[in-house]
Parts: structure tokens; sequence; C-alpha cells
């Protein structure tokens, strides 16, 4: 049977709204008699704080309350995975973003302008900018030693965790191979850049005990029990009401001003209100982790790889937020796509006084798969064998065993989207560079695998609930957060499709703590999988449910029905009944048309010596791409021209959708390249306005040809799974090695800039002169 | 801070407003006139997300004081069109899967609309020349200037 609706080009549910301006995003909620928040951050990275004078700021007219952490002793920590972030500092700093003091007042003037008159004396301490200075044992202590995890040799206070991985035996392995390649190969602070900065507004309503939020996530229940657990309330005390969300790609992943909001509306006892700045956001907010990746691989000269080492250390800057899990990501996609035999492994999560670093799109796979693909680049440059052909000579296919010991069984597309891109794109083999007036063009390949899901044995599961509604229509809750990539168009697609009605039947409630269910995180390229299984099998009962009904009601076998269209049709005769009818009756009989949805597919923990288990993702994501550049000999620019971009996504639900992720990502990656880097020295950040971090505009943006591998036996939704962040991690190698291929230069880190080039092309030239 | 009467027109509709100076069109459209469709993003001229058009000109409203909007026309995204009645460059962009979160899109409209009013007939690099202000960090500006060419088509037809 075709399908209706999976699989086409759907309009956005939420379209409408958002190209007239009516989408409601945190910041566009307004009340009279607001509260307007503002929070003092630090004077400097590291020091010890020896008091925060609020006396004279409480004197302004207009403020209505400035504390600070001697006000709420009472106050947890708080942090998505160790709980070592403080809401204001009591005893130092750690970074610039550590709050010191909340002032709120009448209006943003006079809580901005009450900042000043806050007196902070504070003795500096020496800054750990460095990673590899941070391990020193001789270091001093950024956090509390905690010896129980450390690793010998290291410093207890700065080493946050180690990661190992460990298959066959890479001693083995070197020993045959034909040349040995090792490189050290680094990525920096990168921010994401979502367009709606950091905002919020609370209430407590003190009858009730709940305090309610109007607040961006990307994972409303998570955000609620850290919270909760922070300002000493139930879980149930914490509504979160998720607002549009004006992009996200991780940041929305960590705590900003949540916990502050409900604080301050517990305190003050009104609506508050908190619009962070992006100078304070980009300077206190998560940022993508820098890794630096130390490879040694073995090949043969036929281009077999047969071992592979990786020593991977990742800045997590001030506070652990999900970098323990970001860095081993880093770790457990060392190798990438491709056959390895023997390999060994060790990651390091390291505490600096840099901005903290957590989510970003791609969690640690992306600096992975700029290191491996630049890796793989290197090797075949070495061995004399064509990029594009060393990596089809060495990817996955059923039955290739990932770096943790997963054998793949299911949804393997690597080889597929090498060759349909290499077909689509004209890809010549061993093709040189051309220079036309000046301007060299060069042709770069890469890679990448993407394991969906949290996987490694955690929790990982969405709910979604459905009912038919008195109108007929089928009403859609799930907590699941749209940040902008399309996840509840496809559920509502599922159901669509399912119950074999028209798109606009079906309605999403909005994500609210207190009336959906968890979905987990918009995060690992879950969604899709999760929340699109959930509404499948949701669905699915739900059309059960309509069968048993309209059977009791007409007295007809199951067989004879057919649902579509909103109604119950007895086929070959006129007898139909409306679901809004059946609903009806149903709801009579105590017997709502309700029905829910769960996936909660299991994944297994990897043993903590070896890194190896047996199911660790339930899906993994490949993505190709083939890209030229052309770079200017006199300027040193690169312009990318064209990438031809060819994920494997298993099954698409929505192909619009599929399309603008793939484009999305691959214009975020041409940052990544060739822009983007935020400049943290000595903690402080020097670049922390969009005229000095540069991202893509229009004038940037390639010719993007999007083509799509259907494996169709993936663990999603009618075969399909995400690809929200693979989307993104092909782009940035391709083009460094369309760098390389033209110039002849390797860059062992991104970005590469203009000045980089001309200097490396100038130095190049005195040489051979 | 001193008050200061602002006389403007907003949408086709004549305001009069008592401000503080200081002021800035973002704010007495968004605060003032509860036009939340102009968003803002970084309050200092470089993301275009709070694009309104003045006297026929696209400007960043975080960037004009409120006086300096006196005795002028503006245009938000509220005055293109509404959810029943879209304008069809706003169609455009549903149908081309040019939104995603959807912040940036009111500013990106609205200079695709002044872009289109001043030259009907742009090319594709005129139209990446034309959003260039505008920031948008999901998108990859692909199925913008899709959409806008997919509009500009559609008139074309119109026209024949």
């Amino acid at each position: 049977m075709t399908n209706k609706f999976v699989g086409k080009r759907i309009d956005r549910v939420d379209a409408r709204d958002k190209v007239t301006g009516k989408a409601l995003y945190s910041a566009d909620f307004y009340q009279e008699d607001m509260l307007y928040l503002k929070v003092l951050r630090a004077p400097h990275p590291h020091a010890r704080i020896n008091s925060v004078d609020v006396t004279n700021a409480r004197k302004i007219p207009g403020v209505v309350m400035a504390i600070t952490a001697k006000d709420i002793a009472w106050v947890k920590n708080f942090g998505m995975i160790f709980k070592d972030q403080e809401v204001l500092v009591r005893e130092k700093t750690r970074y610039m973003g550590d709050a010191l003091a909340i002032v709120a007042a009448e209006t943003p003037a006079i809580a901005r302008q009450a900042l000043d008159y806050i007196e902070v004396d504070y003795e500096p301490l020496q800054v750990l900018s460095d990673p590899l200075q941070a391990m020193d044992k001789k270091a001093p202590y950024i956090h509390e030693p905690r010896e129980e995890n450390c690793e010998p040799g290291y410093n207890p206070g700065n080493l946050l965790c180690s990661h190992r991985l460990e298959r066959g035996d890479v001693e083995k392995g070197f020993a045959e191979a034909d040349k040995i390649i090792e490189n050290e190969i680094r990525t920096p602070h990168v921010e994401h850049v979502a367009l709606q900065p950091e905002a919020g507004v609370a209430k407590y309503d003190k009858d009730t005990g709940v305090c309610t939020m109007w607040v961006a996530t990307q994972w409303l229940h998570d955000i609620q029990a850290d919270v909760a657990q922070a300002l000493n309330l139930k879980a149930e005390q914490v509504q979160i009401i998720q607002p549009a969300i004006g992009g996200a790609f991780g940041k929305r992943e960590d705590v900003s001003v949540h916990i502050i909001i409900g604080l301050m509306s517990i305190l003050t006892g009104r609506l508050v209100k908190m619009e962070m700045t992006r100078e304070e956001l980009m300077i206190t907010q998560n940022k993508r982790h820098p890794i630096i990746f130390r490879y040694k691989t073995g090949v043969k000269k036929d281009g077999t790889i047969t071992a592979w080492e990786a020593e991977v250390i990742g800045d997590t800057g001030a506070y652990a937020s999900t970098g323990s899990a970001v860095v081993h990501q880093a770790l457990y996609m060392c190798t990438g796509p491709y056959n390895v035999p023997h390999l060994k492994g060790v990651s390091y999560t390291v505490y600096t006084n840099n901005t903290y670093a957590g989510a970003m799109r791609g969690f640690g796979a992306t600096q992975a798969a700029f290191a491996y693909e630049t890796q793989m680049d290197c090797i075949a440059a070495e061995l004399g064998i064509d990029p594009l052909e060393f990596r089809r000579k060495n990817a996955y296919e059923l039955g290739s065993i990932t770096p943790n010991g997963q054998i793949l069984t299911t949804s393997v597309g690597i080889k597929e989207t090498l060759d349909k891109a290499a077909e689509i794109f004209g890809y010549e083999p061993g093709r040189l560079s051309k220079e036309v007036n000046g301007k060299i063009r060069g042709v770069g390949v890469s890679s990448s695998m993407f394991g969906c899901g949290y996987g490694e044995g955690f929790p990982d599961h969405s709910i979604v609930d459905l009912e038919v509604t008195r109108e007929g229509k089928i009403l859609v809750r799930s907590a699941a957060a749209d940040v902008g990539q399309g996840i509840l168009t496809v559920v509502c697609q599922i159901v669509a499709e399912v119950l074999d009605i028209p798109m606009d039947l079906v309605e999403m409630a909005p994500g609210d703590t207190h009336a959906t269910r968890n979905a987990g995180s918009t995060s690992a390229t879950r969604q899709t999988i999760f929340s699109g299984n959930a509404a499948k099998l949701a669905a699915e009962e739900l059309l059960g449910k309509i069968y048993h009904r309209a059977s009791l009601e007409l007295s007809k076998h199951h067989p004879q029905f057919l649902v579509r269209d909103g109604e119950v049709v007895l086929q070959g005769t006129e007898t139909r009944i409306s679901l809004a009818q059946l609903a009806r009756i149903s709801r009579e009989k105590g017997d709502p048309l309700q029905a829910e949805g769960c996936y909660f597919p299991r994944t297994d923990v990897p043993d903590e010596a070896t890194g190896q288990g047996r199911l660790v993702y339930v899906a993994y994501t490949f993505n190709t791409h083939i890209t030229e550049v052309e770079i200017d000999k006199y300027t040193g620019e690169t312009k990318v021209l064209r990438v031809v971009a060819v994920p494997d996504v298993g099954r698409v639900i929505n192909r619009v959708g599929v399309e603008g992720q793939s484009e999305g990502g691959t214009v975020m990656g041409l940052g990544m390249a060739l822009m983007e880097k935020q400049v943290i020295e000595e903690g402080i950040t020097k670049n922390a306005d969009l005229s000095t971090y540069l991202i893509p505009t229009s004038l940037d943006m390639p010719e993007i040809i999007t083509d799509i591998v259907e494996s169709g036996d993936a663990a999603g939704p009618y075969g399909a799974k995400g690809v929200g962040e693979p989307a993104l991690l092909p782009a940035a190698p391709a083009i460094i090695n369309a760098i390389y291929n033209a110039t002849g230069i390797r860059f062992y880190h991104t970005p590469v800039t203009p000045d980089e080039i001309l200097q490396a092309l100038q130095a190049r030239a005195s040489k051979n002169f | 801070m001193a008050k200061v009467k602002v006389n403007l027109k907003v949408n086709g509709k004549e305001h009069s407003l008592e401000v503080e100076a200081a002021t800035r069109l973002l704010d007495l459209l968004r605060d003032e006139l509860g036009l939340i469709g102009t968003k803002e993003g970084c309050g200092k001229g470089e993301c275009g997300t709070c694009t309104v058009i003045m006297d026929g000109k696209t400007v960043n409203s975080c960037l004009v004081l409120a006086p300096q909007a006196d005795g002028r026309e503006i245009m938000t995204i509220e005055g293109l069109g509404s959810p029943e009645a879209l304008h069809p460059l706003q169609e455009a962009f549903i149908k081309k899967g040019a939104v995603q979160c959807g912040y940036c899109t009111p500013g990106i409209i609205l200079s695709a609309f002044d872009l289109l009013e001043k030259n009907p007939r742009p090319t594709r690099e005129e139209i990446k020349e034309g959003i260039s202000g505008n920031l948008c960090r999901c998108t990859g500006y692909v199925k913008i200037v899709e959409a806008i060419e997919f509009f500009n088509e559609g008139r074309g037809e119109h026209d024949k």
C-alpha cells in the first residue's frame, strides 16, 4: 500500500503562525506588573569571592529585590549529570558566566542599572584555560578533588572522568601494518547561535504551591526535575509550558534562566521575566567542546586498516554539563564508519576556567567526524589511493563491527551514500586541482556515522497520547520539543497515515509538563525514532479501539470496516459513522476513544574497561558529502561552490524536513570549517557578539544537492532513523579535505581562515623559490 | 528620564505615544503596541531578526530610537498578512519549507518583501544579497531563496 503522508513533502504544522509573527516564543509572554530580572556575572574567571554587597543596589527606586548566595542558602546545586553548578556562587567563581547576584526591578533598565551598584570583593586565582595544563597534577583545583573518579597521575580536582575502548590487539595490528600514520587534530569552542536568546517568564501560585514557567527547553521533564531539586520542590510543583522554540542545537539542553526565574517568582511572589543578552548568553551558556584527538593508525599498502589508537581530550570548561557523555561519544565514534580490527582508545573530560561546554549538534561525534575524516584523507594521500575509493574499501556493511563491538544487522547504507554522492557529483577519481584566474578549485570527500538515541543502556523512551475529540479530530499529546526540526509535523503525519485522516484533522496539544508525558529530549537524533514510534503505536491502538467500538455499534466484524477521512465506513454499503459520533458514544459508555503509545527499546551498557557491548545504539545514520571549493590565491578566501549531500536516513518521513536538515547542517558545517571559533583567552571571551563571531549568511550559501538513501529497515517508524545531527557531521571535513585537494596544504584544525591559507600558500611559495 | 511624544503610522494605523527618549523602535512595537512578531536576536544590528520596513526601507528596529520614527510609516510582519489571510509570499515560505524554528522568519520575509518591491525580477544572486542582512541558523538559506523565487514565478504567472 502506498503511503498518503509518510515520505511526502508536508507543510509544517506550525508554519502559519511562524510566517505571520503569531507564534509565541519565551520572550513574547507579556503581562502587567511583571518584574524584570538581571544577573551580575563573575568579575574574573577564577577568583575567591570575599563578599558581594547589594546594599546600594537595593536602595535604587524600582528595585524590588537584590539577592546573593547568602540569601538562598537552601537552594541546591544543579547540572544535567553532575550537580556541580551553583545558582549563585558561594565561595569562588570558576568562569565568567558564574552568577553572583540577582536583581528584580520594575523595569529592565532599572535592573540593569542596579548591577552597577553591587560591590564585589575578590581575590584572583590562577586561571586554567588549557585542558592539558589543567590535567596536570600540579595545577590548582577548580573543583573539590574527587579521588574516587580520578586516574592516578592526573589532577583530581580537574579531571572529571575518563573512558576506555578496546577491541582486539592494537600491537598486533600495528605489527601487520605497512605504514603507521600519526596526527593530532583539534577543534575549538563553537557557539550554537540559535537566533532566539535565552528568556523566560515564571509565576508562583502560593495557594497551590506550583511554579509555572513559560520557557524553551529541549527536554521538558528533565529540566522540570532539575529545577525542582534545586528549589526543594516536588516535580509536580514545577510546571513548564513549552513556547515556540527559536532554535536550539543543544544549547537548550542545559538550564539557562529556568532556576533563576522560578526562584525569583517564589521569593517576590510576582510574575518575573528574564531575557539574556546575546553577549551574556555567549559567555554564560554552553559551548561545543574543544577536543584534541591524537590518532595513530596502521594500514597496509592496499589500503586495509589494521589498527587504530586514539587519545581524546575534551575541555568541558567550568562545569560538567553533559561533558562526560559528549567526550566519551567522541571516543566511541573515533574511527567513523570504517572497519578496524584492532582498536584502543582513552578519553579524558577536563575542567578548565573556560565557558562550560555541553551538548551541541553532534555531541562529540561532530568533532570526531572532523578528526577521523582528516585522518582518513591523510592516509589516502600517504598511500596514493583516491580518497573516495579508500573510504569505500573500508566502509561498513552488514556484519561490520562498530568501535563499541556492536555487530550491524540492519540499515547500513554507507556504501550506497558514497556511490550515490559520487554519481551525482560526477566525481573523477585522482582528479587534480584546477587553477583559473588565480582561483584554485578542489574537491573533498567525507563520510560519517552517528548512533541514534542515548544508547549505552541509558533509559530512553517516549510516550504519545491520542484522543478523538468531540469534533472528531485527533488530539495528539506529546512533550517532544520542536526546536525547528519539525518533529511535531512528523508525529502528525504518522497519526494521519495510520488513521487515514487528513492532516488538518490532527491537532497538537502544546508541550506542558502537566499535560503531556515524557518524550525524552530533542537530542541524540532520537525524536523521529522514539516519538515517531510512540505515535505509530498509539495510532494503531486507537485504530483498534475505533474498530472495536464500531463493531459493537454496527454489529459487524472488523474486516468489513474501513476507517477513512474521519469516518468509519461499512464496506460495500452506505452505512457510515463519523469519528465524532463514535467518540461521543464511546464517551457515554465510559470508554473514551483514547490510546497511548510508548516506545522504550533496550540497549546495553558497554563494558567499563573496554567500551564493548552488544546493542549499544538502536540505529546508526550515515552521511556522505562531496564538496567543491574555490580558493582565491591572492586573498586566501575559500568559497564553497557545491555540496552533494547523501544521508542514509532509513526511510524519509517528511521529505522537506530531511532536506531542510541536510541544507541547514551543511551550512552550519561551512561555518565550522571556515569561520567559527569562540576565542576564549585566559577564560575571557574575546568575541561575544555576531560581528566578531561570524556565522554564514545567505551570501556564503553554496549550491546544495541532497539525495537520500533509504535502506528502509531501521528501528524507527516505517524503517526510519534520525537525521538532525548526522546532517552536519561530514560538512566541515569535506571542506577542509577540499582545501587540501586544491592546495596540497593540510590543516589539522577548524576553522581555517583566509589569513591562515594565505600564510600557508606564501610559506610554500617561498620554500619552492 | 524625559518622555517624548511620538506619532507614527504602523501597519496603516496611526498611533500617538509618549515614550522615554531612549526607547528603541523595537521596544515600542513589542512592549507598547504588542506587535511581538518583531523579534530581538542581538540588540546590536547584527542579526536582522528585528527587521521592519520604515518609509519603504528595511531597518533593524533595535538600532532605531522611537523619536527617530516620529512621523514615519512602519510596516511589521503583522501588516503583511494574518494566519487567516496569508500574503502569497508567506504562503511561498510555507510551501517551500523555508521555515524551521521561525525566529528569523518575520525579518527575512520583510527583507524579501522590500527587495521585491524595489526589484520585482531579482536574480538568485540579488535575492541572496537582499536577505544577507538576516541571519538564519536552521535552513542554510536554500529553501528561503527557493521560496522567494517560487513566489516570484507565481507572480510572473499572474502578470501574463
